[in-house]
């Protein structure tokens, strides 16, 4: 069935809604309103108040509301309504949620899900576009997922909403209007799974959530002149899917990543220490590549957002010159 | 007239047997606190420790009137909630010794005993950073319509947290089935409520929430018992949260690096004299219960800590091999 | 401000000197552009410009050696636009401690199939960025010893690009009635160690007269036939004398001091004259798999990089056999002497008319430690042979 975005996150949670009495959602302005970007739109009439949750502007007070039903029996799923306002709930993200199971000797568990729009494209500045993905990175005791189509979306979420972890799910702004088929069964995809978007024999470019696109868009420019580019769509970041990254860049030589985060302290550093750490080591041909978002707040103005964050020329120049220089033909 | 015999005693004289259970528990946290508080000082454990000696007609008073199934959350300073709860001293004991045996494995620590089947969902080093888990435990409870309560201990610094005002309101508008218990102990560390509040009554907070506030002289269990049970009994009933104030005291410092510069000697030695435990024991004795009858039940006690820092002491420590493994909760946890 | 320092140009390249400076204080350079001239041990190479620039001062004097590493060139500007906040620094403008990262710049991968395969680095041209050695150049590559062995193998350790550069000694008093005094650097230095080398070699050479006529109409039907593959004459000899010394292992390789090391290929090493610089061996290698065609074409290729000076000093190899060609300038016969280690030189003279038959004189020296008179001069006989007789060749 072809949906968009948006549409297949909301079908997931219908889906897992219908199935599971235990899941109920909450957030700010997601009842009659559906949500800042419409994910939820009609889910309270379906559902009634009680399992749609309209929420006072808290992030840490329905964060921590989230993790206390979760060891309660319940299966939350807290709406953060841009992503960036999950700084609000650092504590009960960073400090309570990744350290319950752990820390109290496995005795709990949190099986919560956060789910929020992220990135920039939008006009939306400096605290609204964010990609933050790289501080939960960091935090054991957090999964993050960050599809890239809507089945990702579709079928991550409800891995997400089965895991026994707390999960965050970033959705990209600029995904939640594209379309694409969406399988209908139920069935969720494991979290943890790379997918090859694009095989190639030149180089790796690993990537994930919005810039899957924008770097099959651009390996397609770079295919016309002669480059064969391999994209791997991360899917999730925690757990990462090392293996096929390693096994890609055993047969490309190259490795390069993508992400419209900002590049200090971002992903694309870890992969790069991760494959420099496995057996694709002996392989590297070339030096890393890293094509990230500029290291600066993500600004308003439209020639100036544009700059911040990766564009298909970006990426195809940066690709190209690198390729270049290191003589891939 | 023979002298009631305190084994004998039964569920008629319901005022005596309850004192002495207040009693015991309040000699089980003293005695389990006084312990930790050699073990640091002989320098046997590592780390840092939150004594609740001076406050434990706090946690005896409110957690005597839950029901089972009702749950809790704890504070930093949370040994004694875990024990009033029933908590198996050995396990606390080997946690804080950092043993396989511990309660967390030797993961958690001081600030994290907690024993889940009891229904305590977690002491917290974070300060009010349980309060919100205790509202989303509070609407657990009321989605699956169970008549369970939550009651979410804080210290007098956590209700200056702004995750204690999102989690009462939130609370509040849900009408939960939420207690917050404020140990108003006088000091966060070393800030002085008078210092740190523009109040001379913290419960008054309560108002700016909606809710009721009520405040009680935490040093008397007897009272604190009394005030519990009204709150517990309201939001049990639906009727939403409240906040109690209990007024209480810690006669030691915050932590083991605290040299009590910022309050007095004499200070102490005035709450001293209102003593909680010294106060049930007078009630008793009122009540006609022969001193050695009491000194008997305090020295098991004694005995019964000083096994469990035997067993503490001859539990393996925890080896790294499954570190990574604890992070991650296992799939099986999450099947339905 | 910035500076660009001496980049390592080869693998053996410890210092080099600045033969002419292309561009002046002031001038603004882009990518691509040739910004000085330098001569190694080995060869002379223009370095140009990895990123546009401006350049505020020259640091080195024209005729002046540098260590690698050390600045040369006083530049402004060195940003690069197109990679992004992630640029990787522009390759020439290296920091301090760049030449200290290793002797080699080689890539993981090229690294482990040198491991795998018993491929000595230090003998792999790097066509990577600043000659970095990449997986391909690995792959190409023969390899020169046991994989892994215990023991030190593979090329010589006399070998040329093992040869530690001596420094010149100290220039001797002016003497009345000499111009000044020129002392030996880069290749002129190299070339009088390894004559001087050479001479202490007990080498014995033998010469030939080739009957030329059917080389030369096979030559010339070529020609007709070909027009583009520019097939030469000497082409034909250097075809004659691979399949020679192929089917001759004696002496194919190299003497070492107690001993001969036959090499696996003959990689033929050809004299190559590049006006004022002096003589250049480029090297064919694994020559013996070459037909006629593609040996002219290696030979062309290599000897226009020498004489353009793009070349890079990893380029010319291990030779295991040379040939050297002087019949282009009119000279009969020569004496070649002997490039050490190998065992054998081959010395080509002019066509001459003889009993009305285009004739050449053929030249064959060989390390008598190593090789005796006998094959030497089966040798000799076969590659005469094989150009009276050039259809058996191709």
């Amino acid at each position: 069935m072809e949906m968009t975005y948006a549409a297949a996150v909301r079908y997931a949670l219908e889906q897992e809604m219908e199935r599971d009495p235990r899941v109920f959602i909450m957030g700010e302005d997601i009842g009659v309103y559906g949500g800042a970007f419409g994910v939820t739109m009609g889910l309270v009439e379906r559902f009634g108040k009680e399992r749609v949750r309209d929420t006072p502007i808290a992030e840490e007070g329905i964060v921590g509301a989230g993790i206390g039903a979760s060891l309660v029996g319940m299966r939350p799923i807290v709406e953060i309504q841009f992503s960036d306002f999950i700084m609000n709930a650092m504590d009960q993200v960073v400090n309570q949620a990744a350290k319950i199971h752990f820390m109290f000797g496995g005795r709990m568990h949190v099986p919560l899900v956060i789910r929020g729009p992220a990135g920039a494209g939008t006009g939306a500045a400096a605290q609204h576009s964010q990609s933050l993905e790289a501080w939960f990175h960091h935090v054991p005791g957090l999964k993050v997922v960050m599809p890239a189509t809507p089945d990702d979306a579709r079928g991550l979420l409800l891995a997400a909403i089965r895991d026994p972890n707390p999960v965050i799910m970033f959705e990209h702004k600029l995904l939640y209007k594209m379309k694409g088929e969406v399988e209908e069964s139920g069935e969720a995809l494991p979290l943890g799974q790379a997918r090859i978007a694009r095989p190639g024999r030149d180089a790796t470019l690993v990537t994930y959530s919005f810039m899957v696109h924008r770097v099959l868009e651009a390996a397609t420019l770079l295919a016309g002149e002669g480059w064969d580019i391999e994209v791997i769509d991360l899917r999730t970041i925690v757990p990462m899917d090392l293996a096929t990254v390693t096994a890609s860049v055993g047969r490309t030589g190259r490795l390069a990543v993508c992400h419209e985060a900002v590049g200090r302290g971002g992903i694309g550093g870890e992969i790069a220490a991760r494959v420099w750490e496995s057996e694709a080591f002996d392989f590297l041909d070339a030096p890393l590549l890293r094509i990230t978002g500029l290291d600066t707040p993500v600004p308003y103005s439209p020639p100036l957002e544009q700059a911040f964050m990766p564009s298909v020329e970006r990426i195809h120049d940066s690709v190209k010159s690198w390729l270049t220089r290191e003589g891939a033909h | 007239m023979a002298k009631p015999d305190p084994a004998n005693f039964t569920e008629e004289a319901a005022s005596l047997p309850r004192a002495l259970d207040y009693f015991r528990t309040m000699w089980r946290i003293r005695r389990f606190d006084e312990t930790i508080d050699e073990l640091f000082a002989s320098g046997q454990v590592h780390g840092t420790t939150h004594l609740y000696i001076g406050e434990e007609a706090v946690a005896a008073g409110v957690i005597g009137e839950l029901q089972a199934g009702d749950v809790i959350t704890s504070t930093h300073r949370g040994h004694g909630h875990n024990i009033a709860l029933g908590g198996d001293i050995r396990a606390m004991m080997a946690e804080l010794l950092g043993r396989t045996t511990g309660y967390c494995a030797g993961r958690g620590g001081s600030m994290h005993i907690a024993d889940q089947n009891l229904g305590n969902l977690g002491a917290n080093g974070i300060v009010a950073g349980g309060v919100p888990i205790a509202v989303g435990a509070g609407l657990g409870f009321h989605l699956q319509g169970r008549a369970q309560v939550v009651v979410a201990f804080a210290g007098d610094g956590a209700l200056n947290e702004g995750g204690f005002h999102e989690a009462a309101n939130l609370a509040a508008i849900w009408k939960l089935p939420v207690v917050f218990v404020v140990e108003n102990n006088q000091y966060g560390m070393s800030g002085s409520v008078h210092e740190m509040f523009a109040l001379s009554h913290l419960a008054d907070r309560a108002a700016a929430y909606g809710i009721p506030g009520l405040m009680v002289d935490g040093q008397d269990v007897f009272a604190v018992a009394e005030t519990a049970r009204y709150a517990i009994l309201k939001a049990r009933q639906g009727g939403g949260p409240s906040l109690i104030e209990a007024v209480t005291y810690r006669y030691k410092g915050h932590s083991k690096s605290d040299a009590n510069r910022y309050r007095t000697r004499e200070e102490i030695q005035n709450w001293r004299k209102r003593d909680p435990i010294e106060r049930v024991r007078a009630h008793l004795e009122g009540e006609g219960v022969e001193a050695a009858a009491l000194d008997a039940m305090v020295a098991e006690v004694r005995a019964e800590v000083a096994a469990a820092l035997r067993f503490a002491e001859e539990s393996p420590w925890p080896t790294p091999d499954t570190l990574l493994d604890a992070v991650w909760a296992p799939a099986e946890e999450g099947a339905d | 401000m910035a500076s660009l320092r001496l980049p390592k140009l080869g693998s053996t390249m410890d210092e080099g000197v600045i033969v002419a400076w292309k561009v002046g204080p002031g001038a603004h350079v882009e990518a691509g552009d040739v910004l000085y001239e330098v001569t190694t041990d080995k060869v002379n190479m223009e370095v140009e410009a990895d990123f546009p620039c401006e350049v505020v001062r020259l640091l080195v004097a024209e005729g002046e050696a540098a260590r690698v590493g050390q600045e040369v060139l006083e530049i402004k500007g060195g940003g690069t636009a197109e990679a992004g906040p992630a640029a990787v620094p522009p390759p020439v403008r290296s920091g301090p401690g760049e030449h200290r990262m290793g002797p080699l710049r080689a890539s993981p991968a090229a690294r482990r199939q040198a491991r795998a395969r018993g491929i000595d680095l230090a003998t792999v041209v790097g066509t990577g960025p600043r000659g970095r050695i990449i997986g391909r150049d690995v792959a190409g590559v023969k390899p020169s010893r046991a994989p892994e062995s215990a023991k030190p193998a593979g090329p010589p350790a006399s070998g040329p690009a093992r040869q530690t550069v001596q420094r010149p000694p100290s220039p001797p008093r002016e003497t009345p009635g000499s111009g000044a005094f020129q002392p030996f650097r880069g290749v002129r230095l190299i070339t009088a160690q390894r004559m001087t080398q050479s001479a202490q070699i007990p080498q014995v050479t033998l010469t030939a007269a080739v009957d030329m006529s059917h080389a030369v109409q096979a030559q010339k039907w070529f020609k007709t036939v070909k027009p583009d593959e520019r097939v030469a004459i000497t082409d034909f000899i250097l075809l004659a004398t691979v399949r020679a010394v192929a089917r001759h292992p004696v002496i194919n390789g190299w003497v070492e001091e107690a001993g001969f090391r036959p090499a696996l290929h003959v990689d033929l090493g050809y004299a190559v004259d590049v006006s004022g610089d002096g003589l250049y061996v480029v090297c064919i290698n694994a020559a013996e798999e070459l037909g006629l065609r593609e040996l002219a074409g290696r030979r062309r290729a290599l000897t226009e990089a020498a004489t353009s000076k793009r070349m890079r000093p990893d380029d010319l190899g291990f030779p295991s056999f040379t040939v050297s060609n002087l019949g282009m300038m009119g000279v009969e016969s020569f004496n070649p002497l002997l490039n050490p280690p190998q065992a054998g030189i081959l010395g080509i003279g002019a066509i001459v008319e003889q009993q009305g038959r285009p004739t050449v004189k053929l030249s064959l020296t060989f390390d008598h430690r190593a090789v005796d008179g006998a094959p030497a001069a089966s040798i000799l006989q076969e590659i005469r042979l094989g150009l009276e007789q050039p259809l058996w060749l191709l």
